[in-house]
């Protein structure tokens, strides 16, 4: 299938139950959708079945897709929604056990991130790295949202707020709480 | 708006950093940061911080095979019933069914309307020939027909 086609072409091809648009377009946002799952949720399991859903959710709406907002405006609420929502159901019984088999284990591989790719970043980055995830983890849900759709995917503050449905004002407080959140963490760790 | 009150423009630097605000707000932030060394000092944390979290790589590795696999499984599962595919007991039980019509000697002109009760009634136990068991055992019943056919013989023999 050719990359011309936009990712909204595509989407209205899977409404008429084209698999191979599907396909598609599973295939251009599979990856962004397990980052954007596994930034908020912080468990890589999680973030796989919360990515999965995500294409399921797609491919049963994607006949409510308007075309008023870009497709992957649409598609990242729907990615933020279920991270959400997944958070909202209340694990605290699963991270219970989770935490502790994982510690006994010395295995919390999975809620940490990638080694840095770039071979030139030293130890002490290393460890700012993981100071800095040890802080966005403390954000909210919707805080740490912000943040990395914000950092992260680069989307603007009017499209963070049509994916977090809520107004752009409410987004920068979220981005500014976020930030001062960060600031005072990395400040007493530091 | 001054250096030490209330009014610093921390709220807009995610915005200021990003380039996002309009020329006014911008000019604003900039007047202030002008006199205000802790916003100063704020902003050049939060560009830092921005720069970090950018740079930090997200998540471990995506198996794309594993997710592919994943969610080909869980679109499965969300299909509607109708489109599923027949378990295999009941498709054995409905070819077991046809197997037994299609071997039932054509029925006379003075019994068509018997045999129609019988299909009907056939029908209705279907579900009895989805169990595998039953079906399993209906020659059991063909082989005690032929029992009974030799013992009619050997009594008219006798």
């Amino acid at each position: 299938m050719s990359q011309e086609i936009s990712d909204e072409a595509l989407c209205r091809r899977v409404a008429e139950g084209d698999e191979q648009a599907f396909d598609e377009l599973v295939t251009r946002y599979q990856g962004r959708a397990y980052r954007i799952a596994w930034g908020i949720l912080r468990e890589a399991e999680d973030a796989r079945d919360v990515a999965q859903d995500a294409f399921v959710r797609l491919y049963e709406a994607a006949g409510r897709f308007r075309g008023e907002a870009r497709f992957s405006t649409w598609f990242y609420r729907i990615v933020v929604n279920l991270c959400l929502e997944h958070r909202r159901r209340g694990r605290w019984w699963r991270a219970l056990v989770v935490r502790d088999v994982a510690e006994r284990d010395g295995a919390r591989l999975d809620r940490l991130p990638a080694p840095a790719p770039d071979p030139l970043d030293g130890a002490s980055q290393a460890q700012l790295m993981t100071r800095v995830w040890a802080a966005v983890e403390g954000l909210s849900s919707r805080q740490r949202a912000a943040l990395l759709l914000s950092v992260q995917e680069e989307l603007s503050t009017s499209e963070i707020a049509a994916v977090l449905d809520c107004a752009e004002a409410t987004v920068r407080v979220h981005l500014h709480r976020a930030v001062m959140a960060l600031r005072r963490s990395m400040a007493e760790t530091g | 708006m001054t250096a030490d009150g209330p009014e610093h423009v921390e709220l807009a630097f995610v915005p200021y950093l990003r380039g996002e605000l309009p020329r006014d707000e911008r000019d604003t932030v900039e007047t202030h940061l002008a006199v205000c060394p802790p916003c100063r000092r704020g902003l050049a944390e939060t560009r830092a911080l921005l720069d970090a979290v950018r740079r930090a790589p997200a998540a471990p590795a995506l198996d794309v095979g594993r997710f592919r696999a994943g969610l080909e499984a869980r679109r499965r599962r969300h299909r509607p019933a109708w489109m599923r595919p027949v378990p295999a007991l009941a498709a054995a039980g409905l070819v077991a069914a046809l197997v037994l019509l299609a071997l039932q000697p054509a029925p006379r002109d003075a019994d068509d309307h018997l045999a129609a009760v019988q299909e009907t009634v056939l029908g209705a136990r279907l579900g009895l020939l989805e169990q595998y068991p039953v079906v399993e055992r209906l020659d059991l019943l063909e082989d005690m027909e032929v029992i009974g056919a030799l013992d009619g013989l050997a009594a008219t023999g006798s």
